[in-house]
């Protein structure tokens, strides 16, 4: 997979820590030696997971985004890509989701959650696109609940933005295609022990797995390109476990 | 249970195109419309023309503009109170790549598909949930289920949008509210059309008119006629057409 006449690329931008999954992966990108620029909006979690990261010799840029700003997605994705260069890999994990009644909705809050997922999904792809097609080479992924492809109550505006992120996902996959840029969506395909996991069912709660676990399937899928998959909505955990069983190593590390 | 007039629709994009049919076929069903568009000038006319079999409220509203959207079906609600049914046909298509897409326009193509579509769904819900009836419908396309090249905001907004009416027809089953959306079913004729179609696109291409019947017969429905579906426009219209004759 080696680009052809270009410098191999070692850097990711990891947007977001929803499930916890973004600070999983990020810590997972750094173990195996990429250079990460991590943007989140929790300003004390974020220098501090950084910091761990940094004792542990990971590269790691941390960068404070409110997601809802366009203007603060461009202004990271311009540090991060000054950081980085072209990035190879770009994961926009961010999102927030609060449960509603429709009669309940007020509007400020609803566009808040909107802008998180699908503004700050086409804020910070607009700035690495024209890099990335020039690249030749690169790797767009979208992390895509069942919100995106499903009707939930009281989701009026997390399900509307993940659907709409799942658009964004298709065009671009085709954009970028003659180039052989990769742009795929991807569902956990678990239930993730994270922040929701008091939300869950017995029967969720009984399946459900850490973060670090589904984090090789990222990493993994931050050295494709548009010639293994492009367009298509990927299951982190059926990743995961065949990398797992592949590698011989029956579990992932969580650093 | 409150009551809502059974004949009063609420309708966006009514100045030109399929909106411009669809708000025709309703006034001549006899329906009282308010009717949003940015294009002052059409609208006046399609309004005045329509005034003369019944009831308009003709709405000068850009419906990228949260403050002024709300502001204006607020204006329709208290003019006619909660209306039978809402059809957001409003949208906005440029085919930009990419690389070339500003953000600014990218804001704007969503807004007056989904921003609009949630505060005008938003504002009439109350009304029809004490009504225990209503009726959303979202004018959707292929754009909403699949990706094309160019479409960089229009197909994450009308992808978006199927995904509001997805969590709506969930919230609105136990109000007897129907949410649906509707595709045309056929290429059209309009301007929309005009910027957009390929020659290859353009083959069968019916004028708007015969959509408009589905669309009167959709603002009478609740849930539990139908709900969470995706109609095809055209081909109810025809069959709607031939079952009368």
């Amino acid at each position: 997979m080696a680009e052809s006449g270009a410098v191999p690329r070692n850097g990711a931008i990891v947007s977001g820590n929803a499930e916890n999954l973004g600070y999983a992966v990020a810590a997972e990108l750094c173990r195996c030696g990429k250079t990460v620029v991590l943007l989140d909006d929790d300003p004390d979690a974020l220098p501090a997971f950084a910091a761990r990261v940094r004792e542990k010799g990971g590269d790691i840029l941390p960068l404070t985004v409110d997601f809802a700003s366009a203007e603060s997605v461009r202004d990271a994705a311009a540090a991060a890509i000054d950081h980085l260069g072209v990035p190879r890999f770009v994961l926009h994990n961010a999102a927030v989701r609060t449960e509603h009644p429709m009669a309940d909705w007020q509007f400020e809050p609803w566009k808040r959650e909107v802008d998180v997922v699908l503004q700050a999904a086409f804020v910070l792809s607009r700035a690495v696109w024209p890099l990335l097609l020039d690249a030749g080479a690169g790797s767009l992924l979208y992390v895509s609940p069942g919100s995106a492809v499903a009707g939930f109550r009281d989701d009026a505006a997390y399900g509307p933005a993940k659907h709409g992120q799942e658009g964004l996902m298709k065009v671009l996959a085709l954009e970028g295609r003659e180039r052989n840029i990769a742009v795929n969506s991807i569902t956990p395909g678990v239930p993730v022990d994270g922040p929701l996991a008091h939300t869950y069912s017995d029967a969720q709660r009984r399946v459900m797995v850490k973060p670090h676990v589904l984090a090789p399937a990222f990493r993994f899928l931050g050295e494709i390109d548009a010639s293994f998959s492009t367009g298509n909505r990927l299951n982190a955990y059926q990743m995961a476990q065949v990398l797992a069983v592949g590698s011989g190593s029956g579990a992932s590390v969580a650093w | 249970m409150a009551s809502i007039d059974d004949s009063v629709v609420f309708l966006t994009g009514a100045a030109e195109g399929l909106g411009g049919e669809i708000a025709r076929e309703l006034g001549r069903a006899g329906k009282r419309l308010a009717l949003f568009d940015v294009q002052e000038e059409k609208l006046q006319a399609v309004a005045e023309e329509l005034a003369t079999v019944t009831e308009v409220l003709p709405l000068v509203v850009d419906l990228a503009d949260a403050a002024a959207t709300e502001q204006a079906v607020q204006s329709a609600l208290r003019h006619y109170g909660t209306p039978r049914a809402l059809i957001h046909d409003a949208a906005v298509l440029k085919e930009v790549a990419m690389t070339d897409v500003s953000f600014d326009n990218w804001r704007r193509e969503v807004d007056v598909t989904l921003q609009a579509a949630f505060i005008l769904s938003r504002a009439v819900w109350p009304g029809m949930v004490a009504a225990r009836k209503g009726s959303i419908l979202y004018v959707s396309s292929g754009s909403a289920l699949k990706g094309f090249v160019k479409e960089t905001a229009y197909t994450p907004a009308k992808h978006a949008q199927e995904g509001l009416m997805r969590v709506l027809e969930l919230e609105g089953r136990e109000f007897n509210i129907a949410v649906n959306t509707i595709t045309t079913g056929a290429p059209i004729d309009t301007p929309m059309s005009a910027s957009h179609y390929t020659e290859e696109m353009k083959i069968g291409m019916v004028h708007p008119s015969r959509l408009a019947p589905a669309f009167v017969f959709l603002s009478g429905i609740d849930a539990s006629f139908a709900t969470g579906q995706r109609f095809n426009a055209f081909q109810m219209s025809e069959a709607m057409r031939s079952a009368a004759t």
